[in-house]
């Protein structure tokens, strides 16, 4: 049964439309991650759940009671916030205790649930410390504890690993995932890095303008993107634009395209594009496409190349990486499996 | 373990000679101004009695006034973040108080208020000072209110705190600590602008002062003596101010 469910949501700020009949339901104890680009309305979906944002319609279910209009404080959800937001004046113990305090706990049960969360996040040896006393890692512990002490029917994180460096982000990624499937909570998880969203949801939202482009699991979203934008968001890409010049068939290195409205867009999973010398002899599979072409440049990243190759008979220059050498002015030819790349007309 | 009480007692000692110097200052001065002008105390230990209640008058007006000003200013600076026909009210009591000298401001209230409704001299003044600093706390108050973080609001709202929860325990506290410096730095000003209140004849350190010098002709150790008092109140504020800020102060 879905824990959340929202129904056709709109809001706008002016001529900007946040949210675009937006609907989507959360499975108990399911991470649903949301992507997006800057400004595509996935804080204003997280926050319109909250009770932050004033819907102009649509409506909102946690456990099939409608909450729509409900204040935050009676929605039982719990946010986490960018920048942690946790109470200077009080200490990480205090904080984690606080919405239990409201919720007129004894003190005896108080303390056990707050010595659970903090030991659930292992921080229980910070609990006398004021948050300005702690590292960025230690605030979003407490800030997570504070959040599922009070047992939220939903937990929502917007960006919630986005002040983090790189390799920590990394760690934490699991450690939130596993976090998440240990205490059950239905969780929304807004985030605009897709390599986290396919890392650790359950299933994705990709959002656009205000709208939700595509729901679907982290393997349908990359192998069967339903549009140009959702294709491009998702992944390491290159993609190339084709203009068909007359009525005729539009031909792409071995395959042929039937020409339709507007300009062709093929978008290429870079990472499963393989380059080899032209010479080599290759049997292809049936729709698998193999591109001609002559490298233009590299540059060294590590353990492999980042090729500039031009394609003949294509105007744009495709990036593709590959750990094997080759050098300038070298023909290849490019090896792309049948569901690593997609056609759009646009 | 030296080097730390060697720093110190540096902190102290230079403490200390400026404190030696400014007396050397001041007593040269005195001493040279004594030269022409034949200061007499004897006259202010005469009026003792009466000096002394002016300072009573001067504190009790400035500790009301003080109560009812920062009542005033809470309520002005919630009615200033508010929206609506209260947002209005505040903005305009802001702008009125603000842009009117405080001297007005004390002879309205005792001349023209005090006309429909009877006021003593006192309470008049008290609700001139109180209405006059009460818009400037009102606006101290609120930009304490508007430099708290919205997400800690937030995060209140959604654990289950109401509206009234969040700002007693998370806003105000917050916002009270911002703004303490200020709010310290306009009570002192309280204080010193209470002197105004000797424009309608009430008998407190100012015009205790005033009525002492011109009738004895001592003007000077009056005026110094009302000084001193003045420096005496207001020192006691600062220092509380001090105290208070160490205590609320978030490590
Ligand atoms: N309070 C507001 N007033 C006016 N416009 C707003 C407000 N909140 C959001 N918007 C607009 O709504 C759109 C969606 O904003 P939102 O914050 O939801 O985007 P986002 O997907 O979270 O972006 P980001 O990745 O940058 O955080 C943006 O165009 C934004 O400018
Ligand atoms: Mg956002």
């Amino acid at each position: 049964m879905a824990v959340l469910q929202a129904q056709g949501l709109y809001k706008s700020y002016g001529q900007v439309k946040a949210l675009d009949d937006v609907n989507i339901e959360i499975e108990d104890s399911e991470l649903l991650a949301v992507i997006g680009p800057s400004g595509s309305g996935k804080t204003t979906l997280l926050r319109s759940i909250a009770g932050f944002v004033q819907l102009d319609s649509g409506k909102i279910f946690i456990k099939s009671k409608d909450i729509t209009d409900l204040p935050p404080e009676k929605r039982n959800v719990a946010m986490f916030f960018q920048n942690y937001a946790l109470w200077p004046h009080m200490t990480v113990f205090e904080n984690v205790a606080y919405g239990l305090k409201i919720r007129r706990y004894d003190k005896k049960a108080i303390r056990e649930k707050v010595e659970w969360a903090l030991d659930f996040l292992d921080i229980k040896s910070l609990a006398e410390r004021k948050p300005n006393q702690l590292s960025g890692g230690q605030q979003q512990r407490v800030a997570l504890a504070r959040a599922i002490v009070v047992q939220p029917d939903v937990l929502l994180l917007d960006e919630p690993l986005s002040n983090l460096d790189a390799k920590i982000r990394m760690r934490i990624r699991f450690e939130l995932k596993a976090l998440q499937k240990k205490l059950q909570i239905a969780t929304l998880y807004v985030t605009h890095d897709q390599e986290e969203a396919l890392s650790i949801a359950d299933r994705i939202a990709v959002m656009h303008n205000g709208k939700v482009l595509q729901i679907g699991t982290p393997q349908q979203v990359y192998k069967e993107p339903v549009n140009l934008f959702v294709a491009d968001f998702i992944g390491v890409n290159s993609i190339v634009r084709i203009k068909p010049l007359d009525k005729d068939i539009v031909k792409v290195g071995n395959l042929e395209f039937q020409p339709q409205q507007g300009v062709l867009h093929l978008v290429i999973r870079a990472e499963e594009a393989r380059v080899l010398p032209a010479k080599e002899h290759v049997t292809l599979k049936e729709g698998d496409l193999k591109l001609e072409g002559i490298i233009m440049g590299k540059l060294y990243l590590g353990s492999k190349h980042r090729y500039e190759i031009k394609i003949h008979g294509i105007e744009e220059i495709l990036f593709i990486n590959s750990e094997e050498a080759f050098k300038i002015n070298e023909q290849i030819q490019i090896i792309i499996p049948k569901d690593s790349f997609f056609v759009y007309w646009q | 373990m030296r080097a730390p009480a060697l720093i110190l007692g540096g902190m102290w000692m230079k403490k200390l000679y400026a404190i030696f110097f400014t007396i050397i200052v001041l007593a040269a001065i005195y001493f040279s101004m004594a030269q022409i002008y034949p200061f007499n105390w004897s006259i202010v230990y005469r009026y003792r009695v009466v000096f002394l209640k002016g300072l009573l008058t001067t504190m009790n007006l400035s500790g009301f006034s003080l109560l009812i000003s920062f009542a005033i200013g809470i309520v002005f600076a919630l009615m200033r973040r508010s929206s609506g026909i209260l947002k209005e009210f505040a903005l305009l009591y802001i702008f009125f108080f603000r842009n009117t000298p405080l001297l007005v401001v004390i002879l309205l209230t005792y001349y023209g208020l005090g006309s429909v409704i009877p006021f003593d001299r006192f309470w008049a003044a008290v609700f001139g000072l109180s209405a006059f600093e009460g818009a400037y706390l009102a606006e101290i108050i609120r930009s304490g209110l508007d430099a708290v973080d919205k997400g800690e609001l937030e995060a209140g709202f959604s654990l289950g705190l109401t509206r009234a929860e969040v700002f007693l325990y998370i806003h105000f506290p917050q916002a009270l600590r911002i703004s303490l410096p200020a709010l310290i730095g306009q009570s002192i000003s309280l204080v010193k602008d209470s002197s105004l209140a000797s424009v309608i004849a009430l008998a407190e350190l100012t015009m205790t002062g005033r009525q002492v010098g011109t009738q004895t002709l001592a003007s000077f150790e009056s005026y110094l003596t009302i000084a001193i008092f003045y420096v005496a109140v207001t020192s006691v504020l600062s220092v509380f101010g001090n105290w208070l800020e160490r205590r609320l102060a978030i490590p």
